[in-house]
């Protein structure tokens, strides 16, 4: 079965090029140069129809940049996007407007992902019009029905985006990007915004539409709880880089890289109170990496070989892929500091 | 590292360091009164982190602000006392607050910025800060424990990113400063609002273990405003949880957690995705807090409670058990079994 | 485009004007500047003369006080100029002509300086850098040595003149629509329009410029009552409008000579009306700035 949507070499950089008055600068000896930031750094990846694939990182990894390239709002900087198997900068027009429609994003912050000065009805209704999915009379019955499908009052189609809380706005969001009916849903953070107990309807919610609307996901978040109770596949991103890909269950039980094991280690749960290690040295700026394996300067399994060269992801079983030299030697969960065995640097 | 916090001796008879008492805040305008924080009263005592826990509009952070006296019109703190250490302080004389503050009561804010001025150089900031509490000091000593202090929180070189400007920083380092910036005078305590939330998991991580420490080693009060029930699991030792302005709940933090005694604390626990197992379906509560122009006269939470009864239509007095807790229920889940449900 | 069954809620209107209602002075603003437009509009009406009509004129009114009646019969309430014109009259055509000149420069560099700034946001790059040096460039010289030497090279009238005030003022608009349009075109709302697959076209002109507007509005009001003291200042120098279509200014420069023989009446009511219009449009404008801060959460 050929994957719903598939990334190969994708990279996206972001270059603050330099303006005239650097230039002029330069030109008299200064030594401006030109900021180019890897947002993402040759990607690889693949979604299968159905699924839920969870994209989970830090400040800085790129996955929202990601997940914007997903969705065709950000072109990359190199590699190929496939969508349905074909290649989407090569599309006829038909299936072009396909691909527009087919991949939908759902952003982070409810306050600015509505257009403040359209009404609910407007909001959900404007592009199902403007792609002649449905005549304007019926259109009406549309709202209507997506309102109830993200569980609002049909009567919600008169306000405006300030009248609503978070939550509402974020419903109101996932109507409009369901209105055009889409195959995938990239869910940027979205729930990161809101309240515990509006989190919790609104990740009840995407469970439910994925099945009422056979969804396949691209479910962007820190928040390793909400991933670990929707996801089926998880990818793990590092300043650009991906480091770690694998079924939900197997990642959470045993995780084969140790970036992965330290934000599983760390991130606080209700249950047991942990004795750890928090794991020392902050995120790199994503404009200064560091050398070879990106995560080298804060892993307690690092060596020499780590410092000099860039880990390629390579297969630890079915559906596994770890970035990591010593992935094998990554300690199970329940045993406490890093693994035995290691020349451990600095 | 030791599972549980070490709290310093303390005498008994020692008073809280910072005792709270059926404190009122509400916001004036000419349509309507709001009232943000309805009688609420709390008590921490030295070196102990008590956890303020709710959903926006519960009245969190307006709590916190009102302490230290923050709360500028149309709100206003309409009764209650405030004692820091045992001494009774009128939060509304800004005079008196403002030697408090920055001294032996300090905040520690969700954005940096909010603590950091962008066009000062962080070693101006923190001097300021000890000099205008304490003139007798000089410059070169507040250099030193403002270096100290930058050490103490885990910033590498503190000597160097002493002159540093905040934007050159992180946000994670940010926030350690601005935690630095609070301890600088060994305040009594320390009211964190929201302080990790957003940082990401490993520099939270971080920051709670360093402020774990100070807590240990300095005897400082923590109150710890959050909606994040996994921070308060593992760093503090009481929580109270708040709804539409009211404390619902209040105990230590492994009974509160383990065994709530208010349906909207087993609701809150109920909503939180477990990274250890994958649970069915999310019991979310259903509904929305009500918003302070709409309060219902019956018990706030009942028209979301799935144990509700007749008798919820009048609102609960806050109890306090045998056993020190405290809940504001009629029908608290211990004295409900499994079978029983909602009437009304 | 919103077609909608359920119609476009005539709330919204209204309750921006109750939020602006909060504010006493601006209330008082608004109605000065609506009492003045009305004024204007209805000039003929409410005046017993038309000031420009010579055949109305007799010099025998000339220099009546206020409170004089004169050959006419009727009362001249702020008294004649020295050509026998009723000062009120005079008062009330001119705020015609203020208007007109201060609302049109005002509109028209607007919507000119909008495309260009909108423009200049979208395009980003050498355009962009381009487009806002010609911006600084305008903006570095002082509005009055430009709209003087335009005029002078032009001659009078009141085309002429507004094409003057547009040359000078269309800078101010460029750069405030160019930032509004570059903050709006960051927001989520924007990408997620993009997202839905919706024109370039449709997402400039249905979502990016009414999210530009109150940001181009707060000036606008600012900017017409620039013009206008602009346009006085250009008519008290003796530049711009011809002697038969006055505007304020013109009145009170004809005025002026007058003022140390004790005639202030001349000079003096006109200048008061002047400033009463300056002033409410000033306080509108700042009435606008409050009410779209962005820290009020919307």
């Amino acid at each position: 079965m050929t994957a719903l949507v598939e990334l190969k070499g994708v990279n996206r950089q972001f270059t603050r090029n330099l303006d005239l008055a650097a230039k002029i600068l330069n030109l008299l000896g200064a030594r401006y140069r030109a900021q180019t930031v890897h947002a993402v750094d040759s990607v690889d990846l693949s979604i299968e129809p159905g699924e839920v694939l969870a994209l989970v990182g830090e400040s800085g990894c790129g996955k929202s940049t990601l997940g914007r390239i997903v969705a065709g709002i950000l072109p990359p900087s190199s590699g190929s996007l496939a969508f349905h198997g074909r290649d989407v900068s090569n599309l006829t027009a038909a299936d072009r407007l396909a691909w527009v429609r087919g991949v939908q994003m759902v952003f982070q912050d409810p306050m600015t992902s509505l257009n403040p000065r359209k009404s609910v009805y407007d909001i959900i209704a404007e592009a199902p019009i403007y792609h002649g999915l449905v005549p304007r009379a019926e259109a009406g019955d549309l709202v209507s029905r997506l309102l109830s499908n993200v569980g609002l009052d049909p009567n919600f189609a008169t306000r405006m985006p300030h009248e609503l809380s978070g939550g509402q706005r974020q419903r109101v969001a996932i109507a409009q990007a369901l209105a055009v009916r889409p195959e995938v849903l990239v869910c940027d953070e979205a729930t990161s915004a809101l309240d515990v107990s509006i989190q919790a309807q609104i990740l009840n919610m995407f469970l439910q539409l994925k099945d009422d609307f056979g969804l396949t996901y691209l479910f962007i978040s820190h928040n390793l709880g909400a991933v670990r109770h929707v996801a089926d596949r998880v990818v793990i991103m590092y300043l650009g880089r991906v480091v770690e890909v694998s079924p939900a269950d197997a990642l959470f039980a045993g995780p084969r890289h140790p970036y992965t094991r330290a934000l599983l280690l760390e991130a606080p749960r209700l249950e047991r109170r942990r004795a750890f290690e928090p794991i020392r040295g902050e995120i790199p700026s994503p404009l200064n990496p560091p050398s070879g394996c990106y995560f080298h300067p804060r892993c307690p399994m690092a060596t020499e070989r780590c410092r000099v060269e860039k880990p390629p992801l390579r297969s630890m079983g079915v559906g596994r892929l770890s970035a990591c030299h010593y992935a094998e030697d990554v300690s199970p969960l329940d045993v406490a500091g890093p693994s035995a065995g290691a020349d451990l640097l600095g | 590292m030791t599972e549980t916090l070490r709290q310093p001796a303390l005498a008994t008879g020692d008073p809280p360091a910072l005792e709270v008492r059926n404190l009122v805040t509400q916001f004036v305008t000419r349509a309507i009164t709001l009232t943000a924080v309805d009688s609420v009263s709390i008590s921490v005592a030295r070196g102990r982190i008590l956890a303020l826990v709710g959903e926006s509009g519960s009245g969190k952070s307006v709590t916190g602000l009102s302490i230290m006296g923050l709360i500028d019109p149309p709100g206003r703190i309409a009764g209650g006392e405030v004692r820091v250490g045992g001494v009774r302080f009128d939060v509304t004389d800004d005079r008196a607050m403002q030697r408090l503050r920055g001294d032996r009561l300090a905040m520690i804010f969700q954005d940096p910025m909010m603590t950091l001025n962008p066009v000062l150089r962080i070693s101006r900031q923190m001097t300021e800060a000890i000099t205008t509490h304490h003139p007798d000091v000089s410059r070169a000593e507040a250099r030193q424990r403002a270096q100290e202090a930058l050490a103490l929180v885990g910033i590498p070189a503190p000597k160097e990113r002493l002159d540093s400007f905040p934007h050159q920083l992180s946000g994670g380092m940010r926030q350690r400063v601005a935690i630095a910036t609070a301890l600088l005078n060994n305040p009594e305590v320390i009211i964190a609002d929201e302080p990790t939330t957003a940082l990401d998991v490993t520099i939270q991580s971080q920051i709670l273990h360093e402020v774990e420490r100070v807590c240990r080693d300095h005897g400082t009060a923590f109150i710890w405003i959050t909606h994040d029930l996994s921070v308060v699991a593992n760093l503090a030792q009481d929580v109270t949880v708040m709804y539409a302005g009211r404390i619902v709940e209040t105990g230590p933090v492994r009974d509160v957690l383990e065994r709530p005694l208010h349906p909207y604390t087993r609701g809150l626990i109920d909503s939180v995705p477990d990274i250890d197992s994958r649970k069915g379906r999310l019991v979310p509560i259903m509904g929305m807090m009500p918003l302070l122009s709409d309060l219902p006269v019956s018990c706030k939470f009942a028209p979301r409670c799935p144990l509700r009864v007749a008798g919820c239509a009048v609102e609960p007095p806050l109890v306090v058990r045998p056993d020190g807790r405290q809940v504001r229920c009629i029908r608290p889940l211990d004295t409900v079994s499994a079978n029983d449900g909602g009437e009304a | 485009m919103s077609a909608s069954p359920l119609a476009a809620r005539p709330g919204r209107f209204r309750r921006f004007l109750a939020e602006y209602a909060q504010s006493p002075v601006a209330v008082v603003g608004a109605v000065i500047f609506g009492v003045m437009l009305g004024m204007a509009v209805f000039a003929p009406l409410i005046s017993p003369q038309n000031p420009y009509d010579m055949m109305m004129l007799n010099l025998m009114d000339s220099r009546l006080q206020p409170g004089e009646v004169g050959s006419a019969g009727y009362m001249h309430w702020l008294g004649t100029d020295d050509q026998g014109r009723d000062i009120w009259s005079a008062i009330v055509y001119g705020l015609r002509i203020s208007l007109i000149v201060g609302l049109g420069a005002g509109g028209i560099a607007a919507v000119i300086g909008t495309i260009v700034g909108i423009f200049a946001a979208l395009r980003g790059g050498r355009i962009d850098s381009l487009l806002m040096r010609v911006v600084d460039f305008q903006l570095s010289f002082p509005a009055i040595l430009v709209a003087l030497i335009l005029l002078a090279v032009l001659g009078p009238g009141v085309g002429k003149v507004i094409f003057a005030l547009v040359t000078v003022q269309w800078a101010y608009f460029a750069r405030t629509a160019r930032s509004a349009a570059l903050v709006e075109s960051k927001r989520d709302y924007i990408a997620g329009a993009q997202s839905l697959g919706l024109g370039q076209t449709r997402i400039i002109f249905g979502h990016l410029l009414p999210n530009s507007i109150p940001a181009i509005m707060v000036i606008a009001a600012i900017q017409v009552a620039n013009a206008i003291l602009l346009e006085a200042t250009l008519s008290f120098l003796g530049i711009g409008l011809p002697v038969t279509e006055p505007s304020l200014g013109m009145v009170i420069s004809n005025g002026f000579q007058h003022i140390l023989s004790g005639r202030y009446w001349m000079t003096v009511y006109p200048g008061i009306a002047l400033v009463l219009l300056v002033l409410s449009l000033n306080l509108i404008g700042d009435r606008l700035r409050e009410l779209l801060d962005p820290r009020k959460s919307r």
